[in-house]
């Protein structure tokens, strides 16, 4: 599986902790944060839409956002048509995100969330799959949504 | 009010955040460690800040290990203590309403210092309400005197 995780500096240390702990368990990610150079010129929106924009292409199937509370990421992300960005402070979260809601983005804020308690929303977010079922019509009825609004069309019953 | 805040090793920069939130409140308390490197277990912390509660008059307590479950067992070990393992406000401020507990014990690799932080500031507020509270805790005591 294809994983992107990306951060601004507040989100910076637990993302390299997460790093850490999915590389020691043989996972690798790809990692777009802000360098060090950019953090005084680029914000968390400019991250998130860096990792959405690639996970909408495809080019990854999952993305991980890390800021300060995850709750700016989560909006930024969700701006993009595709994506589903859901910000989990639970580990129930992390798998109803994945099996009913078929979200592509996990956003975690690290002064919410201890790192133990991180890597295990991580891992449920990685290891469960969406369920499709009667779950399938909704997600599907998000991206009319997408398009009603993106072509100024009528979608409110 | 007078608190005694204490951690083991995972826990010292959790506490030093909660230490900062207790001065900007300026609420007086005692930090009975650790704040070095030397390798402490936390039964010995969590009967340091007991026993401060049961013997010198300290209203409460603050412990810090890594998920504040080992502190918990250990302090409520102590007779007369009641702590608690909370997470999110709503337990925060039920372990005091409901419960009377004393201390709070967190777990510094579960929250994260924003949400800790809220913890102790609703906890710190937050006072027993007696009523049939007081009846199951008076309970809670008669258990301490089973054999």
């Amino acid at each position: 599986m294809r994983i992107v995780i990306g951060s601004e500096h507040a989100g910076f240390s637990l993302k390299e902790k997460i790093l850490e702990y999915l590389d020691n368990k043989g996972c690798q990610i790809d990692d777009l944060s802000l360098n060090p150079d950019e953090t005084s010129t680029l914000d968390y929106t400019h991250v998130a839409a860096r990792i959405s924009k690639k996970v909408m292409e495809g080019e990854y199937e999952l993305g991980i956002l890390i800021c300060g509370t995850g709750i700016g990421m989560s909006i930024a992300a969700g701006k993009f048509p595709g994506i589903r960005a859901a910000l989990c402070t639970n580990e129930f979260s992390a798998r109803m995100a994945r099996e009913h809601n078929d979200c592509n983005v996990l956003c975690l804020g690290t002064w919410n969330v201890g790192e133990r308690l991180a890597y295990q929303i991580v891992d449920t977010f990685i290891l469960s799959s969406f369920q499709g079922g009667r779950h399938l019509p909704r997600v599907n009825h998000i991206y009319d949504i997408e398009k009603a609004v993106m072509t100024k069309k009528d979608f409110i019953k | 009010m007078k608190i005694a805040i204490g951690a083991d090793n995972l826990g010292i920069g959790l506490k030093e955040e909660i230490k900062k939130l207790l001065n900007e409140k300026n609420i007086e308390f005692e930090d009975v460690g650790v704040n070095s490197d030397e390798l402490i277990d936390y039964p010995d912390i969590a009967k340091t800040v007991a026993l401060k509660i049961v013997k010198e008059n300290f209203d409460r307590g603050i412990l810090i290990c890594g998920t504040g479950i080992g502190m918990a067992i250990a302090a409520n070990k102590v007779k007369g203590i009641r702590a608690a393992v909370c997470h999110d406000v709503y337990s925060a401020e039920r372990s005091r309403k409901s419960n009377n507990a004393q201390i709070l014990a967190m777990g510094a690799l579960i929250v994260g210092k924003a949400v800790a932080k809220s913890l102790v500031t609703v906890w710190l507020k937050s006072e027993f309400q007696g009523g049939g509270s007081a009846r199951k805790v008076e309970k809670i005591c008669q258990l301490e005197e089973q054999k």
